[in-house]
Protein backbone atom coordinates (compact mmCIF):
# COMPACT_ATOMS: atom_id res chain seq x y z
CA UNK A 1 0.00 0.00 0.00
CA UNK A 2 2.62 2.83 0.79
CA UNK A 3 4.35 1.63 -2.86
CA UNK A 4 0.83 2.56 -4.07
CA UNK A 5 0.80 5.41 -2.80
CA UNK A 6 4.46 6.20 -3.33
CA UNK A 7 3.57 5.83 -7.28
CA UNK A 8 0.40 7.94 -7.17
CA UNK A 9 2.43 10.77 -5.82
CA UNK A 10 5.23 10.48 -8.15
CA UNK A 11 2.78 10.40 -11.31
CA UNK A 12 1.13 13.89 -9.86
CA UNK A 13 4.18 15.21 -8.89
CA UNK A 14 5.87 14.33 -12.84
CA UNK A 15 2.38 15.55 -13.99
CA UNK A 16 2.57 18.63 -13.11
CA UNK A 17 5.99 18.72 -14.49
CA UNK A 18 5.96 17.22 -17.74
CA UNK A 19 2.40 19.07 -18.93
CA UNK A 20 3.52 22.29 -19.71
CA UNK A 21 6.36 20.91 -21.80
CA UNK A 22 4.34 18.70 -23.76
CA UNK A 23 1.03 20.19 -24.21
CA UNK A 24 0.87 23.81 -23.65
CA UNK A 25 2.14 25.81 -26.23
CA UNK A 26 2.67 29.42 -25.71
CA UNK A 27 0.49 30.52 -28.10
CA UNK A 28 -2.22 28.68 -26.19
CA UNK A 29 -1.93 31.31 -23.16
CA UNK A 30 -3.03 35.08 -22.61
CA UNK A 31 -0.76 37.16 -23.07
CA UNK A 32 -0.98 38.39 -19.39
CA UNK A 33 -0.25 34.47 -18.10
CA UNK A 34 2.91 34.88 -20.16
CA UNK A 35 3.86 38.34 -18.77
CA UNK A 36 3.15 36.53 -15.45
CA UNK A 37 5.16 33.59 -15.95
CA UNK A 38 8.05 36.01 -15.90
CA UNK A 39 7.62 36.82 -12.27
CA UNK A 40 7.32 32.93 -11.28
CA UNK A 41 10.56 32.37 -10.19
CA UNK A 42 11.11 35.97 -7.72
CA UNK A 43 7.83 35.64 -6.58
CA UNK A 44 8.23 31.58 -5.38
CA UNK A 45 11.16 32.03 -4.12
CA UNK A 46 10.47 35.23 -1.88
CA UNK A 47 7.37 32.86 -0.89
CA UNK A 48 9.53 30.21 0.33
CA UNK A 49 12.13 32.53 1.87
CA UNK A 50 10.36 35.05 3.50
CA UNK A 51 8.58 32.71 6.07
CA UNK A 52 12.10 30.78 6.71
CA UNK A 53 13.57 34.32 7.79
CA UNK A 54 9.93 35.60 9.72
CA UNK A 55 7.86 32.45 10.86
CA UNK A 56 4.62 31.86 12.16
CA UNK A 57 2.94 28.84 13.67
CA UNK A 58 -0.45 30.61 14.29
CA UNK A 59 -2.03 33.10 12.29
CA UNK A 60 -1.21 36.43 13.54
CA UNK A 61 1.76 35.37 15.96
CA UNK A 62 5.63 35.94 14.18
CA UNK A 63 8.54 34.14 15.79
CA UNK A 64 11.10 37.33 16.22
CA UNK A 65 14.61 35.59 16.54
CA UNK A 66 18.10 35.23 15.21
CA UNK A 67 16.59 34.23 11.64
CA UNK A 68 15.28 37.65 11.12
CA UNK A 69 18.44 39.56 11.55
CA UNK A 70 20.71 36.85 9.92
CA UNK A 71 17.83 37.09 6.92
CA UNK A 72 18.45 40.98 6.41
CA UNK A 73 22.36 40.33 7.18
CA UNK A 74 21.88 37.64 3.95
CA UNK A 75 19.98 40.54 2.09
CA UNK A 76 22.34 43.49 2.52
CA UNK A 77 25.10 40.93 1.52
CA UNK A 78 23.28 39.69 -1.21
CA UNK A 79 22.74 43.02 -2.89
CA UNK A 80 26.58 44.04 -2.11
CA UNK A 81 28.53 41.47 -3.02
CA UNK A 82 25.95 39.25 -5.82
CA UNK A 83 28.13 36.80 -4.15
CA UNK A 84 26.10 33.47 -3.34
CA UNK A 85 28.77 31.72 -1.22
CA UNK A 86 29.63 35.07 0.72
CA UNK A 87 25.78 35.82 1.42
CA UNK A 88 25.29 32.20 2.97
CA UNK A 89 28.84 33.11 5.23
CA UNK A 90 27.26 36.30 6.29
CA UNK A 91 23.48 34.60 6.82
CA UNK A 92 25.35 31.74 8.79
CA UNK A 93 27.66 34.27 10.58
CA UNK A 94 24.96 36.44 11.77
CA UNK A 95 22.96 33.20 13.29
CA UNK A 96 25.32 31.79 14.89
CA UNK A 97 26.70 34.67 16.67
CA UNK A 98 23.10 35.56 17.97
CA UNK A 99 21.76 32.65 18.85
CA UNK B 1 31.25 25.24 -25.46
CA UNK B 2 30.77 21.74 -25.33
CA UNK B 3 27.75 19.67 -24.12
CA UNK B 4 29.87 18.05 -21.19
CA UNK B 5 31.30 21.56 -20.72
CA UNK B 6 27.64 23.21 -20.46
CA UNK B 7 26.97 20.33 -18.31
CA UNK B 8 29.64 20.54 -16.10
CA UNK B 9 28.88 23.94 -15.26
CA UNK B 10 25.53 23.20 -14.44
CA UNK B 11 26.68 20.78 -11.93
CA UNK B 12 29.43 23.28 -10.69
CA UNK B 13 26.61 26.04 -10.15
CA UNK B 14 24.70 23.94 -8.16
CA UNK B 15 27.22 22.60 -6.19
CA UNK B 16 26.68 25.69 -3.37
CA UNK B 17 23.10 23.89 -2.58
CA UNK B 18 24.46 20.42 -1.56
CA UNK B 19 25.25 21.52 1.82
CA UNK B 20 21.54 22.50 2.18
CA UNK B 21 20.49 20.17 0.38
CA UNK B 22 21.76 16.43 1.84
CA UNK B 23 20.93 17.27 5.32
CA UNK B 24 17.46 17.47 4.20
CA UNK B 25 17.84 14.31 2.09
CA UNK B 26 19.48 12.64 5.70
CA UNK B 27 16.59 13.57 7.42
CA UNK B 28 14.13 12.76 5.43
CA UNK B 29 15.53 9.05 5.60
CA UNK B 30 15.48 9.04 9.50
CA UNK B 31 12.63 10.24 9.61
CA UNK B 32 10.80 8.46 6.81
CA UNK B 33 12.01 4.79 8.69
CA UNK B 34 10.86 6.38 12.10
CA UNK B 35 7.50 6.90 10.58
CA UNK B 36 6.81 3.37 9.38
CA UNK B 37 8.63 2.94 6.13
CA UNK B 38 11.35 0.58 4.87
CA UNK B 39 14.54 1.86 3.88
CA UNK B 40 13.81 0.95 0.12
CA UNK B 41 10.62 2.60 0.24
CA UNK B 42 12.36 6.00 1.39
CA UNK B 43 15.02 5.62 -1.13
CA UNK B 44 12.05 4.79 -3.53
CA UNK B 45 10.30 7.88 -2.63
CA UNK B 46 13.20 9.77 -3.12
CA UNK B 47 13.58 8.50 -7.01
CA UNK B 48 10.19 8.27 -7.78
CA UNK B 49 8.73 11.32 -6.06
CA UNK B 50 11.58 13.46 -5.98
CA UNK B 51 10.34 16.75 -4.02
CA UNK B 52 11.61 17.53 -0.84
CA UNK B 53 8.77 18.84 1.08
CA UNK B 54 6.31 16.93 0.21
CA UNK B 55 7.93 13.94 0.76
CA UNK B 56 8.31 15.20 4.26
CA UNK B 57 4.44 15.73 4.34
CA UNK B 58 4.19 12.47 2.88
CA UNK B 59 6.64 10.37 5.84
CA UNK B 60 4.59 12.72 8.44
CA UNK B 61 0.71 11.39 7.07
CA UNK B 62 1.96 7.50 6.56
CA UNK B 63 2.95 7.79 10.15
CA UNK B 64 -0.63 9.12 10.87
CA UNK B 65 -2.46 6.56 8.88
CA UNK B 66 -3.20 9.24 6.19
CA UNK B 67 -5.42 7.21 3.72
CA UNK B 68 -3.51 7.28 0.25
CA UNK B 69 -5.55 9.13 -1.53
CA UNK B 70 -5.32 12.34 0.57
CA UNK B 71 -1.55 11.77 0.67
CA UNK B 72 -1.80 11.78 -3.16
CA UNK B 73 -4.00 14.98 -3.56
CA UNK B 74 -1.59 16.62 -0.63
CA UNK B 75 1.63 15.75 -2.86
CA UNK B 76 -0.16 17.38 -5.75
CA UNK B 77 -1.13 20.67 -4.17
CA UNK B 78 1.90 20.91 -2.80
CA UNK B 79 3.74 20.14 -5.82
CA UNK B 80 1.62 22.66 -7.84
CA UNK B 81 4.61 24.96 -7.91
CA UNK B 82 6.36 23.18 -10.42
CA UNK B 83 3.04 23.54 -13.02
CA UNK B 84 4.60 27.49 -13.12
CA UNK B 85 7.65 26.03 -13.04
CA UNK B 86 8.06 24.62 -16.21
CA UNK B 87 5.35 27.00 -17.68
CA UNK B 88 7.81 29.49 -17.69
CA UNK B 89 10.65 27.35 -19.74
CA UNK B 90 7.63 25.83 -21.78
CA UNK B 91 8.71 28.13 -24.61
CA UNK B 92 11.90 27.56 -24.11
CA UNK B 93 12.42 23.57 -23.89
CA UNK B 94 9.81 23.53 -27.33
CA UNK B 95 12.62 22.78 -29.99
CA UNK B 96 13.92 19.52 -27.96
CA UNK B 97 12.85 16.11 -28.52
CA UNK B 98 9.82 14.49 -26.51
CA UNK B 99 12.64 12.89 -24.48
CA UNK B 100 14.75 15.41 -23.48
CA UNK B 101 11.57 17.13 -22.44
CA UNK B 102 10.66 14.27 -20.12
CA UNK B 103 13.87 14.12 -18.70
CA UNK B 104 13.87 17.77 -17.93
CA UNK B 105 10.70 17.31 -16.65
CA UNK B 106 11.85 14.74 -14.38
CA UNK B 107 14.90 17.07 -13.13
CA UNK B 108 12.35 19.72 -12.33
CA UNK B 109 13.17 20.97 -8.54
CA UNK B 110 13.25 24.03 -6.79
CA UNK B 111 16.91 24.48 -6.71
CA UNK B 112 17.19 22.95 -9.94
CA UNK B 113 14.74 25.30 -11.02
CA UNK B 114 16.53 28.29 -9.30
CA UNK B 115 19.92 27.78 -11.05
CA UNK B 116 18.46 26.80 -14.17
CA UNK B 117 16.25 29.91 -14.85
CA UNK B 118 18.91 32.36 -13.54
CA UNK B 119 21.15 31.01 -16.27
CA UNK B 120 17.91 31.18 -19.01
CA UNK B 121 17.77 34.57 -18.58
CA UNK B 122 21.01 36.03 -19.12
CA UNK B 123 19.87 34.62 -22.52
CA UNK B 124 23.01 33.84 -23.61
CA UNK B 125 22.41 29.70 -24.38
CA UNK B 126 19.90 28.18 -27.21
CA UNK B 127 17.57 25.09 -25.99
CA UNK B 128 19.78 22.48 -26.17
CA UNK B 129 22.94 24.15 -24.85
CA UNK B 130 20.18 25.02 -21.83
CA UNK B 131 19.09 21.33 -21.78
CA UNK B 132 22.92 19.84 -21.03
CA UNK B 133 23.30 22.78 -18.14
CA UNK B 134 19.69 21.38 -17.03
CA UNK B 135 20.59 17.69 -16.73
CA UNK B 136 24.31 18.86 -15.13
CA UNK B 137 22.23 20.73 -12.54
CA UNK B 138 19.83 17.91 -12.29
CA UNK B 139 22.38 15.33 -12.20
CA UNK B 140 24.55 17.26 -8.69
CA UNK B 141 21.39 17.76 -6.78
CA UNK B 142 19.28 14.14 -7.96
CA UNK B 143 22.19 12.34 -6.85
CA UNK B 144 22.63 13.66 -3.62
CA UNK B 145 19.05 13.25 -2.80
CA UNK B 146 19.28 9.34 -3.15
CA UNK B 147 22.49 9.22 -1.98
CA UNK B 148 21.53 11.51 1.25
CA UNK B 149 18.44 9.62 1.87
CA UNK B 150 20.15 6.36 1.58
CA UNK B 151 22.59 7.51 4.38
CA UNK B 152 19.25 9.15 6.73
CA UNK B 153 18.06 5.45 6.09
CA UNK B 154 21.25 3.36 6.66
CA UNK B 155 22.44 5.90 9.63
CA UNK B 156 19.58 7.54 11.16
CA UNK B 157 19.26 10.32 13.23
CA UNK B 158 23.08 11.00 14.50
CA UNK B 159 23.70 14.68 13.56
CA UNK B 160 22.30 17.05 16.60
CA UNK B 161 19.03 18.72 15.57
CA UNK B 162 20.67 22.09 15.81
CA UNK B 163 23.37 21.41 13.34
CA UNK B 164 20.87 20.00 10.69
CA UNK B 165 18.68 23.25 11.58
CA UNK B 166 22.29 25.13 10.55
CA UNK B 167 22.69 23.45 7.55
CA UNK B 168 19.13 23.70 6.52
CA UNK B 169 19.27 27.45 6.86
CA UNK B 170 21.92 27.69 4.31
CA UNK B 171 18.10 26.27 1.81
CA UNK B 172 17.00 30.67 1.93
CA UNK B 173 20.05 31.87 1.97
CA UNK B 174 20.97 30.56 -1.20
CA UNK B 175 17.69 31.70 -2.73
CA UNK B 176 17.98 35.68 -1.20
CA UNK B 177 21.49 35.18 -3.37
CA UNK B 178 19.53 34.35 -6.40
CA UNK B 179 16.59 36.42 -6.09
CA UNK B 180 18.24 39.98 -4.71
CA UNK B 181 19.92 40.69 -8.12
CA UNK B 182 17.26 39.86 -10.05
CA UNK B 183 15.01 42.63 -8.72
CA UNK B 184 16.17 44.95 -11.08
CA UNK B 185 12.63 46.69 -12.09
CA UNK B 186 10.16 48.06 -9.66
CA UNK B 187 7.56 45.36 -10.95
CA UNK B 188 9.86 42.77 -10.42
CA UNK B 189 10.83 44.07 -6.32
CA UNK B 190 6.94 44.95 -5.71
CA UNK B 191 6.28 40.97 -7.42
CA UNK B 192 9.13 39.99 -4.51
CA UNK B 193 7.80 41.95 -1.61
CA UNK B 194 4.24 41.19 -2.05
CA UNK B 195 5.22 37.34 -2.53
CA UNK B 196 7.53 37.73 0.46
CA UNK B 197 4.93 39.43 2.70
CA UNK B 198 2.30 37.53 1.95
CA UNK B 199 3.96 34.49 2.50
CA UNK B 200 5.09 35.09 6.22
CA UNK B 201 0.99 35.98 6.74
CA UNK B 202 -0.45 32.72 5.12
CA UNK B 203 2.26 30.62 6.75
CA UNK B 204 0.15 28.84 9.00
CA UNK B 205 -1.96 27.55 6.03
CA UNK B 206 -1.99 23.95 6.09
CA UNK B 207 -0.37 21.93 3.29
CA UNK B 208 1.85 24.19 2.39
CA UNK B 209 -1.15 26.09 0.88
CA UNK B 210 0.36 29.51 2.22
CA UNK B 211 3.33 28.87 -0.72
CA UNK B 212 1.11 28.97 -3.42
CA UNK B 213 -1.32 32.07 -2.23
CA UNK B 214 1.79 34.00 -1.37
CA UNK B 215 3.25 32.80 -4.99
CA UNK B 216 0.02 33.97 -7.07
CA UNK B 217 0.08 37.19 -4.83
CA UNK B 218 3.49 38.19 -5.69
CA UNK B 219 2.62 37.47 -9.60
CA UNK B 220 -0.45 39.60 -9.44
CA UNK B 221 1.50 42.38 -7.64
CA UNK B 222 4.32 42.35 -10.50
CA UNK B 223 2.01 42.60 -13.19
CA UNK B 224 -0.15 45.21 -11.96
CA UNK B 225 2.78 46.90 -11.23
CA UNK B 226 3.74 47.06 -14.40
CA UNK B 227 0.42 48.17 -16.17
CA UNK B 228 1.03 51.15 -13.58
CA UNK B 229 4.33 52.19 -15.55
CA UNK B 230 3.82 51.10 -19.00
CA UNK B 231 0.29 50.78 -19.79
CA UNK B 232 -0.24 49.64 -23.69
CA UNK B 233 -3.23 48.84 -25.38
CA UNK B 234 -2.63 45.10 -25.47
CA UNK B 235 -2.38 45.39 -21.58
CA UNK B 236 -5.47 47.36 -20.94
CA UNK B 237 -7.26 44.54 -23.38
CA UNK B 238 -5.87 42.05 -21.00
Amino acid sequence: MIWLTILGMGVVTYGVRVLPFTFLREEMLPNWVRRGLNYVPVAVLSAIIAPEYLPSEKWGHFTLDAHLLAGIAAIVAARVTKNTILTIFVGVAVLLILR
Amino acid sequence: MSKWGLCWQGYRATTPLMVGVAPFGFVFGAIATGNGMSGAEAVGMSIIVLAGSSQFIAAQLLGDHTPALIIILTTFVVNLRHFLYSASLASFVRPLSKGWRALLAYMMVDEVYAIVITRHLKRDLTASELAWFFVGSGFCLISLWWTSTFVGVMIGNILPANTVDLLSFTLPLIFTAIVIPALKTRPMLFAALSAGITGIICAPMPNKLGLLVAAAVGIAAGLWSESQIAPTPSQEAA
